[in-house]
């Protein structure tokens, strides 16, 4: 044992002191960092003497304390369920988002709704019926045919623009996908560095994991932790990320509502052409089954489906081309048996159309392409044929067809609002269970104040204790050297 | 495991509750302020169904009113031009009976009385051409611009008639036929008075003609009876729509309306739950151990 190795030792209490110091005044310091977790300094004892042998015998005294390692207090498990937790959140978000927009569109129930228009249509057929011979109430008729035309029109046409939004949505998400699963190649890569290195790649973990979180939220990818450090992140059963590799990710499909409407399913989908889709760059394939927002939106943006549920927008965006045409035929089925004010029976006129729509996909969706066939007051069809020629028989006919088609309306929007309201409630849920979620990871790996201000308070302690020891050694030598051999001076 | 607590996990889980409470006070504060329990579908689907179907039996009230307003003012006309052609007929009868005393009267008597029946035939037929807004009562469905012509002669449509929906599923027939009230050509009203006016002049006996006068005025009578029913009927309808009015009106009530002291006592309540919230917060992100360390 050597007569300095008391002064080593409380050196090395210092320097490890300090490094726990320092630590805790790193924690500290990101308390409000997102994603940051905790780290403590471990500290470990030197032993100090050396194998026994068959000469030397153990000495009692030790060598003093080292920093074994600086540990990074995360829980791995609890970060996975916050990314599992994310996937959910994010797709029943972007699902309850697209009902949310729809209802918003419909306006009902309310005095400039669809079916308030629907009322004003049918009530000016009666007030046809009641006097044919009066202009007005035919022109007060057309004007409100004309009303409806343009409000099922209105309609469409926001779900037509809602649609377009979310296809640019699910564009640039895409494009932040690739981005961020970038960040997540480069942060393996220098967390392979740096722990092959040596060094602690604590921080670079922290903010890896932040962007695998929001990769979970975005696409629904799943983290495969290997054995070097790095991370694999996997859509769909593929790699987006292996190692420092990125598949890139690319949104395929229809551009338009209207292109969606008119594909045929037994036709192969093509870049622009079958429902949208997400597809690997390198390969062309479609990438199998995906969660997230971008997951939420591709289920958005599906096509109306006959089997099945298919994309709520695509759904009553056909509701309305149905409402469309069953208004369009009804009517002017009716219409046809009638006879206009003023018409020869005995030739009688073969254009007998009160609305025109075409089911033609070149002309359109018949939301857009319902209009008012008729301009002048006097071929509104009011009167029976044989009947005399003030006769308002069809026009009572023609409006009693509103308990039909107000019916088909009203269950329209009450589908609407309890799917909306599934569709909140489930996301509401989804988001409870991320909090939760979130909220354990971050009381576990979370800095508490308390905790560090407590480990502050040790560290400084213990530090102030080993300068007390190398002052007690001190002037033990200083006894030794200056007052030893000085008997009688 | 202990169960660590944390700075972050504090502030994460007091900004949810926050907001959950600012939340749920917005959504009252706007129910109080709209007076409305809902906005949206979503908020009750089944109430909005409710509040739809309501609002369209109103307007489709509102029309109906309308039609029996206007099927009113037929019947209406209808009733003025019938009393008046009963009275008609009444003198007419009277002129004739008084024509028939064949041996007291002189040609002069004879061509006065004469000539007042004519008359009372022109008088006649202004009644069975009684228009309601421009249209012919007893035309039917017919556009001529007068039922009777001036031979007498019926220019309508016979058939449905013109009809009244008064309410779902009813209608209600507001003209009168013309030709069943009057006659028509030689068998009209009209040129029966003619044939009377022609014979006192002629000096023959016209008490035959009594018979035909009192036909008539038994038609005008029974037809004035049958308006009187369908104008009550359409009165009943009227009186109907104005109980569902009231009736509509407070189901709509009932479904959307919140009920103004509950969303005002909850509103409170939360209120006081977002404060206590808040000083809670204040209270419990503040303080850490180094406020009480030197």
């Amino acid at each position: 044992m050597s007569t300095f190795s008391g002064l080593n030792g409380a050196l090395t209490s210092l320097l490890a002191q300090r490094r726990a110091l320092e630590i805790a005044g790193q924690n500290i310091a990101n308390v409000n960092t997102p994603g940051y977790t905790r780290q403590r300094a471990t500290l470990a004892s030197i032993d100090g003497a050396a194998v026994p042998s068959m000469f030397s015998a153990p000495t009692t005294t030790t060598g003093g304390v080292v920093v074994s390692s600086v540990d990074r207090l995360g829980d791995a498990f609890l970060e996975a369920r916050v990314r599992e937790e994310s996937v959910n959140a994010g797709y029943l978000g972007a699902v309850s988002t697209a009902w949310d927009e729809i209802e918003a569109m419909v306006d009902e129930p309310g005095e400039d709704g669809l079916s308030a228009h629907l009322s004003s249509f049918f009530a000016g057929w009666q007030d046809v019926a009641n006097s044919p011979d009066e202009t007005a109430a035919r022109a007060v008729l057309l004007e409100s045919a004309n009303a409806l035309v343009s409000r099922i029109a209105t309609a469409y046409t926001g779900i037509d623009r809602a649609w377009a939004t979310m296809r640019g949505q699910a564009d640039s998400l895409t494009g932040e996908v690739n981005a961020t699963a970038a960040t997540v190649a480069d942060l393996n890569d220098r967390i392979l560095q740096s722990t092959v290195a040596g060094g602690n790649p604590a921080t670079l973990v922290d903010e890896r994991n932040e962007q695998l979180t929001r990769l979970a939220e975005l696409v629904g990818a799943e983290a495969r932790p290997r054995s070097d450090g790095t991370v694999d992140v996997m859509v769909g059963g593929n790699a987006l990320v292996r190692g420092t590799k990125v598949n890139a990710l690319v949104v395929q499909g229809a551009p338009r509502l209207a292109d969606l409407t008119a594909w045929d399913p037994s036709t192969p989908s093509t870049a622009t052409t079958g429902p949208v889709r997400l597809v690997w760059q390198g390969t062309g394939t479609t990438v199998g089954a995906t969660g997230g927002r971008l997951g939420g939106l591709l289920t958005a943006l599906a096509p109306a489906s006959t089997s099945g549920p298919g994309g709520p927008l695509a759904t009553v965006a056909a509701t309305y081309d149905d409402l469309a045409l069953e208004l369009a035929n009804a009517v002017n089925a009716a219409h046809a048996t009638g006879r206009y004010l003023g018409e020869d029976p005995s030739s009688p006129d073969p254009d007998t159309a009160f609305f025109t729509v075409s089911t033609d996909p070149a002309d359109g969706p018949p939301s857009l392409n319902l209009a008012v066939a008729i301009t002048d007051v006097r071929k509104v069809r009011a009167a029976a044929a044989g009947a005399g020629a003030l006769d308002g028989s069809v026009a009572d006919a023609i409006s009693q067809l509103e308990d039909r088609l107000a019916s088909t309306w009203s269950q329209t929007v009450v589908n609407i609002g309890v799917q909306t309201r599934t569709a909140a409630q489930r996301a509401g849920a989804a988001q409870t269970t991320l909090d939760v979620a979130t909220g354990q990871l971050q009381s576990q790996a979370g800095v508490n104040l308390d905790e560090e201000t407590i480990q502050l308070l040790a560290s400084q302690r213990a530090y102030e204790g080993a300068a007390r020891v190398i002052t007690a050694i001190d002037q033990l030598l200083d006894t030794l050297i200056n007052r030893t051999g000085i008997v009688g001076r | 495991m202990i169960e660590r607590t944390t700075q972050q996990g504090m502030q994460h889980s007091s900004l949810a509750i926050l907001q959950s409470h600012l939340r749920r006070l917005s959504t009252l504060q706007t129910q109080a302020s709209t007076g409305k329990s809902f906005a949206k579908p979503s908020e009750d689907p089944a109430g909005t169904m409710d509040a739809m179907r309501i609002r369209a039996d109103q307007r489709a009230n509102a029309q109906y009113q309308r039609n029996i307003d206007n099927g009113l003012g037929w019947l209406t006309t209808i009733d003025t031009a019938l009393s008046t052609t009963s009275s008609l007929l009444r003198r007419a009868r009277e002129l004739t009976v008084e024509g028939a005393n064949t041996g007291a009267l002189g040609s002069t008597s004879r061509e006065a009385l004469a000539t007042e029946l004519e008359a009372t035939a022109d008088a006649l037929r202004d009644q069975s051409n009684a228009t309601y807004l421009g249209r012919s009562v007893f035309a039917g469905t017919s556009d001529a611009s007068v039922a009777f012509d001036d031979t007498g002669t019926f220019q309508g449509v016979a058939g449905d008639g013109v009809l009244r929906r008064v309410a779902e599923g009813t209608s209600v027939r507001v003209d009168s036929d013309g030709a069943a009230v009057f006659g028509t050509g030689g068998g009209s009203v009209f040129a029966l008075l003619q044939q009377i006016a022609a014979d006192l002049r002629a000096g023959q006996d016209v008490i035959g003609h009594l018979d035909a006068i009192d036909q008539h005025m038994d038609t005008v009578g029974k037809e004035t009876a049958s308006v009187g029913a369908r104008y009550n009927r359409l009165e009943a309808a009227s009186e109907s729509i104005e109980t569902q009015k009231v009736a509509l009106a407070s189901q709509l009530t009932g479904v959307e309306d919140v009920d103004l002291a509950e969303t005002i006592t909850e509103l409170k309540l939360q209120e006081v739950a977002y404060s206590a919230s808040l000083s809670a917060t204040q209270r419990v992100l503040q303080p850490s151990l180094l406020d009480f360390l030197r």
